[in-house]
C-alpha cells in the first residue's frame, strides 16, 4: 500500500498525569513519538500501557500536563489522523465494506478512492471474505484484522496499536508485523502496546517500559534486550 | 346463546367478510400505523439525542419522558379535545371527530414510549461505541445517527411497543374521534359500543381480529429483529 506520499504527525505528552475513577494510572509522563520506526510499549498488566496510548490519542482527559498531536507543518492534527486500534475494537453492525467506508468518510477520504483503497487494505490484512458480508460473521481474528484495515484506510499520520495482535493466529501476526514494518520504513511513526517481550524483540526500534503509571525505561531496542 | 354460539357467530362474521367489519379494521390499522410513523419520526431522534447529549436538565427530561409513558389515554383525549374543539386554539382546522384527530391523540400517547425506549437502546449501545466514535472524530449528530442506525433492530421493539399501545387504545380515540359510524369507528371503540349494546358476536369477532393482528405484527417484527441480529449482530 502506497503511503509514502502522506505526511506523518508527532504525538507527545509532557508531564501528563491521568486518573481513572480516582486511581492514578499515569504519573507525570513525558514522551514524544515523532520519528519513523516502531515504538513498543511494554509492561505488566495494569501498568498503564493502554492508558498511555489513550492519553496520547486524546481519549483520556489529562489531570496535569499537556498533549499534542502535531502535523509536519506545525499545525494541530485532528484525532482522525491517529490510526488507533483499540484492544477490543468495535465493529459497526454493517458490512465489511460499510465499516471501512465509515472510517474513510470520517477521515475525509475522497469517495472516488474508497473502492480501490478498500480492496488494498483488505488484501493487506488478508481478509478474503466478500466485502458485502456482515462484519458480525467474521471470526475474532478477522474482526481484529478488519479493525486494523479500517484504520489503514484512513491514511493515518501515526499508528497506535493497543494489543492489536492479541486475537490473531501466527500467520496473521506475521503479516501484520511485516505490514506495520513496511509502514514504519516508509516513515510512519508507530506505537505498539504489547505484553509480549518476544514480539517487542521482533518488531521494536525503540522500547518503552512502563510500570505503575511511570516510564521506567525508554531506549533503543538493542539497549533493552 | 352460550359462549360457543358467540364464537361461531364471530367466526362467521369474519369469514363472510362483512363490509362494516373490515371498514373498521382498515381504519384502525390506518390510524395506528400513521400514529406510529409520526411518533417514530419524533421519538427516535429525540431518544437518540437524549442518549448521546449531556445538558442541564437532562435528568429531569428523562424522568419526564419516562413518566409520560404512563399517560392516561382519556386525559390525552381530553387535552387533544380541548385543543381541537371549536373554541380551542386549533379549532379553526376543524379536526375534531376526524381520523386525523385520532392519529394526533395516539401519536401523543406513544411518542414518549418510543422516545424512552430509544434512549435506553442508544445509551446502551453508546457505551460500547463511545471510544471508537471518538477516534473517528464524528460530529454529535453523526454520532447519534450512527447509534440509531446500528441499533435499528433493537429499535424495532420500541416501535412495536408503541404500535401495541396504539392498537389497544380506546379512551383517547373515543373522545376525539367520537366513534362515528363509517367515519371514526375503530376496532376498540366498536368493541366497547357493541358490548354495551349486547352484540357480543361482533365485539368478539373484532376482538379476535385485534388479537390475531397483534400476534401477526409482533411475529413479523420479531422475525425482522431476529433476521437483522443474525445478519448484522447484536449488543
Amino acid at each position: 500500500m502506497a503511503m509514502a506520499d502522506l505526511s506523518y504527525i508527532t504525538a507527545s505528552l509532557t508531564g501528563a498525569s491521568v486518573s481513572i475513577a480516582g486511581k492514578p494510572v499515569l504519573k507525570n509522563v513525558s514522551l514524544t513519538v515523532n520519528k519513523s520506526g516502531i515504538v513498543v510499549v511494554i509492561g505488566p498488566n495494569g501498568a498503564g500501557k493502554s492508558s498511555l496510548l489513550s492519553a496520547m490519542a486524546g481519549l483520556l482527559p489529562l489531570e496535569t500536563g499537556t498533549r499534542q498531536l502535531t502535523e509536519a507543518n506545525g499545525k494541530d492534527a485532528a484525532i482522525t489522523r491517529v490510526g488507533y486500534v483499540l484492544q477490543k475494537p468495535v465493529l459497526f453492525r454493517r458490512s465489511i465494506a460499510g465499516n471501512i467506508d465509515y472510517a474513510m468518510d470520517a477521515a475525509g477520504v475522497d469517495p472516488a478512492l474508497w473502492a480501490d483503497r478498500r480492496r488494498q487494505v483488505l488484501q493487506v490484512m488478508n481478509i478474503s471474505q466478500d466485502e458485502s458480508r456482515s462484519a458480525f460473521h467474521l471470526s475474532q481474528g478477522e474482526r481484529q484484522r478488519l479493525a486494523v484495515a479500517r484504520v489503514l484506510a484512513m491514511s493515518p499520520g501515526i499508528l497506535m496499536l493497543d494489543e492489536a495482535s492479541n486475537s490473531l493466529d501466527k500467520t496473521t501476526v506475521s503479516l501484520l508485523e511485516s505490514h506495520v514494518r513496511n509502514l514504519a520504513d516508509q516513515g510512519m511513526p508507530v506505537i505498539w502496546v504489547t505484553h509480549s517481550l518476544e514480539q517487542a524483540k521482533r518488531i521494536a526500534d525503540r522500547v518503552i517500559s512502563i510500570e505503575d503509571g511511570e516510564i521506567v525505561k525508554d531506549c533503543a531496542v538493542g539497549d533493552f534486550f | 346463546m352460550d359462549l360457543i354460539d358467540f364464537f361461531n357467530l364471530a367466526i362467521h362474521a369474519i369469514i363472510s367478510g362483512q363490509h362494516d367489519l373490515f371498514e373498521v379494521v382498515n381504519l384502525s390499522l390506518f390510524v395506528s400505523f400513521s400514529a406510529v410513523v409520526i411518533a417514530s419520526l419524533i421519538g427516535i431522534p429525540l431518544g437518540g439525542f437524549l442518549a448521546t447529549n449531556r445538558f442541564k436538565g437532562r435528568s429531569f427530561v428523562i424522568v419526564l419522558v419516562n413518566a409520560l409513558m404512563g399517560l392516561p389515554p382519556v386525559v390525552v383525549g381530553l387535552m387533544i379535545y380541548l385543543l381541537l374543539s371549536r373554541s380551542g386554539p386549533l379549532g379553526v382546522f376543524g379536526l375534531l371527530y376526524t381520523p386525523t384527530a385520532m392519529i394526533i391523540a395516539q401519536a401523543v400517547l406513544i411518542t414518549p414510549i418510543i422516545t424512552a425506549l430509544t434512549r435506553q437502546t442508544v445509551e446502551h449501545l453508546s457505551r460500547d461505541y463511545d471510544q471508537q466514535l471518538q477516534l473517528f472524530g464524528v460530529s454529535p449528530i453523526k454520532r447519534t445517527l450512527t447509534l440509531i442506525v446500528d441499533g435499528r433492530f433493537e429499535l424495532v421493539t420500541a416501535v412495536l411497543a408503541g404500535l401495541g399501545r396504539a392498537m389497544a387504545e380506546v379512551g383517547a380515540v373515543m373522545i376525539v374521534g367520537g366513534n362515528i359510524d363509517h367515519f371514526t369507528r375503530v376496532m376498540t371503540t366498536t368493541i366497547t359500543l357493541e358490548t354495551s349494546r349486547g352484540n357480543l358476536a361482533l365485539a368478539l369477532a373484532l376482538g379476535m381480529i385485534l388479537i390475531i393482528m397483534t400476534i401477526m405484527i409482533n411475529a413479523a417484527m420479531a422475525g425482522l429483529r431476529w433476521w437483522g441480529e443474525r445478519r448484522y449482530g447484536h449488543g
